[in-house]
């Protein structure tokens, strides 16, 4: 069991220092490949309009004109150990986990990031928690009443809802259930430590919106996981013995139904904290996605390196969790003693 | 003793079925699974329900249990267990009598369990449905006693194992306690033994047979195999196309079948006391009369096709020493482990003879198989066909020996490509050796359809349109179509009706007689394989622990372990079952003193 969680961390960290090295291969090596000069580099790093001196200074401090080696090299050691950048006599400095520096916006990435984080988290776990439980729900539901007017009504839901994208479902929301009935309030993001009913009351529809997109799946993938688990001999085996219809499904079928099911949840949720960027632009919210977003449109390409590291980083770690979750749900994983 | 003659009502019947009849609507119009089946076991009888597939034996099991609710099954007549009727029971009542008053043992214990509760906690849950007040701890005492019963070694520490952690036998036993925890007056066991092995279906029947007595439980067993049931049970009931063709005395019903069709089922099973030659000699004159009476062409000397095996010629196959290793994963960070699953075998096969390799699962049989056809490669030792060294020939060089060497494999559901029609999975193997001309593989695959037994209108159907043996005689035509030396038969067999397994063995025969063919039969059944083989090699654990020609071994085995085998296969006088059984008892009641 031991050796399995030490397996698992160790195939996670090999798997992070893979997403890095790719990382900088997208952004350091791939432009140099294709021709770009360290100049050109610099002016995506820079930002708007440049003048020469700037730009020469740029690839000085970034070490654009050195080999790819020592490129490399630096960037691991930014990452691990920090880094000083200096502007003339000003000196910042880029704390240990340096995920890089915005010249844009003189500061440190990774704070930035931070600060944004909680308006992920918040919405990409709340709506994990109403995805899992609604769709699970309705899928169980759907498997058990098979062919009923609910099945069909259910199912028919979630075709559309695995159809609509999030613009227009989220759009749809906010103009009739903010602004045209005036349901919910029209607000910024509160801290749920300020005020946890207005942080509700925000962050409902968002979590809603994108709730129902991941749910709609989820109950699909429940209802034929179900419909397969419910054919099994056990399941036989379980009525046999007499046990009530509930049981049956509560504690014999819906368990090897989910096991599947928490694969993708990993999955997801990796995915949305890495930056629920349809979702945070179209409410506004101003998490992780949206900030990728404006660094993209205002060409703040190290923040954009940094957004891509984080995602990378939630979806390497929800993947571990969820594998060292799986002998837990599943005994036959505990194949090493 | 149970009672004797079908219709007499006995008084003490713990289960009476009156006129069964099971039908499910389909699209296609009523399937009648049951039609007006009537049968009843006393308490602590048993009575074995033998039929081949689609016979609705097992429609009827479950219909006894009641769990044929919430399909679409129509159920009519009655089923009355321990008293109460099934059919009409309100779902509450009939949850209350499964498992208290008739518990199952199902087919297949790789499936039977939850893969994902220990077995304690599925044992204990079975207790408590039914003793609500009894409490965690009493229900948890009851499941040791149970695992105790049923022969599980340290019960009190296995209880907390999970499925996946008994082997198939094991598992067996395992959904028996299960049946056992609320004493049931009735124990149904749908065929409790086909997924395991010879000894171990031996023990199992056995372990049934011994609950049977000293609990007083009746026992209704559901089989395929009329040897499975004849030493078990007091009372037959022979199904047909949801009929009984038969019902009576077990003795009776074996040693003078009325019904033609009890009779044709009795000629097909293999005897494991009939010789190759025998058999040989009866499916020869089989056919000169059947080609009499249909006035079809081969004459008597066709036969003369058939040269003996004669070990002075050079063999066509020479096994020397081979070995296989496999790795398994697993260990400390990964690390792998060996596992040999075939070591230090070695054989010569001459042309026109069949070796028969018999072994349980595990022996490494099949491996043995894939290693001489060189869909592996030996680790150790070689492998020479027609005098080359094939050991370590590149795929390249193998090109000839695909065509020379056929494999039939077990199962005929599976080894068939769905979305290919029989007619292109046959020919495909003429086109991969470089056959262009496409009328001519069509008139060559025809031609063989033909010989196994096919329409050659059957060319463009797809597999799905087949029976199982059907299926069967296509992979056989499919193997013959280059004109192999050489056939690997899998254990072609076994996913087989009886009736239709002999067919398939006669072609088998048919073949080899027309066309000099060599075979490498692998198979569990020791009857097959003895009336099929010249020579035959007994495997254990990846080694052959006795070889020599078929007859001495089985008259006059040599080795512990082909006599625990043969004195574990069923057979089918009632009478010789029992003395075997006892035998069995003896001899581990003496090795566990």
């Amino acid at each position: 069991m031991l050796n399995y969680v030490l397996r698992r961390l160790g195939a996670g960290l090999l798997l992070l220092a893979v997403v890095t090295a790719v990382t900088f291969w997208i952004f350091y090596v791939l432009p140099r490949w294709a021709g770009v000069t360290p100049h050109g580099m610099a002016a995506m790093y820079v930002g708007k309009a440049p003048t020469p001196e700037a730009l020469d200074a740029t690839v000085e401090r970034l070490g654009l004109d050195q080999p790819v080696a020592v490129q490399f090299y630096d960037f691991i050691r930014t990452l691990l150990l920090g880094q000083e950048f200096t502007f003339g006599r000003e000196t910042v400095q880029c704390a240990a986990p340096c995920l890089g520096y915005s010249f844009t916006t003189n500061s440190p990435v990774l704070p930035q990031l931070l600060d944004r984080l909680p308006v992920t988290l918040s919405l990409g776990l709340g709506a994990a928690v109403i995805w899992v439980i609604g769709g699970v729900a309705v899928g169980v539901l759907s498997a058990v009443k098979k062919g009923s007017i609910f099945d069909r009504l259910a199912m028919g839901v979630a075709l559309i809802g695995v159809s609509l994208p999030i613009y227009f479902t989220g759009l749809l929301a906010l103009a009739f259930l903010v602004h045209e009935w005036g349901l919910f309030p029209v607000s910024r993001y509160v801290p749920f430590t300020e005020n946890p009913v207005a942080w509700f009351q925000v962050m409902f529809l968002p979590w809603v919106t994108l709730a129902f997109l991941h749910a709609a799946q989820y109950a699909r993938q429940t209802r034929a996981g179900m419909l397969e688990t419910l054919n099994e001999d056990y399941i036989r085996t379980a009525r046999a013995k007499g046990l009530s219809e509930r049981k049956v499904i509560f504690k014999h079928a819906l368990r090897p139904t989910l096991t599947p099911i928490v694969t993708i949840l990993g999955l997801d949720i990796g995915m949305v904290l890495g930056g629920a960027i349809l979702t945070e632009t179209v409410f506004s919210l101003n998490g992780v996605g949206a900030y990728a977003i404006t660094s993209i449109v205002s060409k703040d390409l190290p923040v954009v390196l940094g957004v891509t590291l984080l995602g990378a980083v939630f979806i390497v770690v929800c993947n571990l969790i969820v594998d060292l979750l799986y002998p837990v749900v599943d005994p036959r994983v505990r194949i090493a003693r | 003793m149970a009672s004797t003659g079908p219709a007499s009502a006995a008084p003490d019947a713990v289960v009476r079925v009156d006129d069964l009849r099971v039908t499910f609507p389909t699209m296609d119009g009523d399937v009648h699974a049951v039609k007006g089946l009537s049968f009843e076991v006393p308490a602590g009888g048993a009575l074995g329900i033998v039929g081949e597939s689609g016979s609705g034996k097992s429609v009827t099991s479950l219909a006894l249990m009641g769990l044929h609710r919430g399909s679409r099954a129509e159920i009519t007549g009655s089923i009355e267990v321990a008293g109460q009727d099934v059919v009409t029971a309100s779902d509450r009542k009939l949850r209350s009598m499964r498992g208290n008053d008739i518990a199952m043992v199902f087919q297949d214990p790789m499936q039977s369990l939850h893969p994902q509760y220990t077995i304690g906690n599925q044992l204990v849950e079975a207790y408590l449905v039914h003793h609500p007040k009894a409490g965690k701890a009493a229900a948890r005492k009851r499941a040791v006693e149970a695992l105790d019963r049923v022969g599980i070694p340290e019960p009190a520490k296995r209880i907390n194992s999970y499925p996946h952690e008994f082997s198939g036998g094991m598992r067996q036993r395992v959904v028996i306690a299960m049946g056992l925890m609320c004493d049931p007056k009735v124990l149904l066991a749908d065929e409790p033994t086909t997924a395991l092995d010879v000894t171990v279906q031996a023990r199992i029947l056995d372990l049934l047979d011994e609950l049977r007595r000293e609990l007083n439980m009746a026992l209704i067993l559901v089989s395929h195999d009329l040897a499975v049931v004849a030493g078990s049970v007091d009372e037959v009931v022979v199904m047909r196309h949801g009929q009984a063709v038969e019902r009576g005395d077990v003795r009776t019903v074996l040693s003078s079948p009325e019904h033609p069709y009890t009779q044709a089922l009795l000629a097909a099973v293999p005897r494991v006391e009939m010789s190759r030659a025998e058999r040989r000699a009866q499916d020869r004159a089989d056919r000169v009369e059947r080609e009499k009476r249909e006035g079809t062409v081969t004459k008597p000397g066709d036969f003369e096709a058939f040269t003996p095996a004669s070990t002075e010629d050079e063999p066509l196959l020479r096994v020397r020493d081979v070995a296989q290793r496999f790795r398994v994963r697993g260990g400390t960070w990964g690390r792998a482990t060996d596992f040999w699953a075939v070591k230090g075998v070695s054989f010569d096969l001459f042309k026109g003879e069949t070796l028969g390799v018999v072994g349980e699962s595990g022996s490494g049989k099949s491996t043995l198989s894939r290693m001489v056809m060189r869909l592996l490669e030996p680790t150790e030792g070689t492998v020479e066909f027609e005098g080359r060294d094939i050991t370590h020939m590149p795929e390249r060089g193998l090109r000839p020996l695909r065509r020379d060497v056929q494999m039939v494999f077990q199962n005929p559901y599976s080894s068939l490509n769905p979305r290919l029609t029989i007619g292109e999975s046959i020919g495909t193997a003429l086109r991969v050796q470089g056959e262009r001309d496409g009328k001519k593989i069509r008139s060559q695959v025809q031609e063989l359809l033909e010989r196994v037994g096919l329409e050659p209108n059957h060319y463009n159907r797809f597999p799905h349109a087949f029976s199982g043996g059907q299926r069967q005689r296509i992979a056989i035509a499919r193997a013959l179509i280059l004109k192999p030396k050489l056939i690997i038969c899998d254990e072609p067999v076994s996913a087989l009706d009886v009736s239709t397994q002999d067919q398939v063995l006669r072609l088998l025969s048919e073949l080899q007689d027309d066309f000099g063919l060599t075979y490498i039969f692998v198979a569990h059944d020791l009857a097959v394989v003895r009336q099929v083989s010249d020579r035959v090699a007994v495997m254990r654990k990846g080694e052959i622990v006795e070889m020599g020609d078929s007859d001495s071994v089985y008259e006059n085995p040599q080795s512990d372990y082909t006599r625990q085998l043969l004195t574990a296969a069923p057979v089918l006088d009632p009478d010789e079952a029992r003395d075997l059984r006892a035998e069995r008892v003896a001899k581990r009641a003496a090795d566990a003193a």
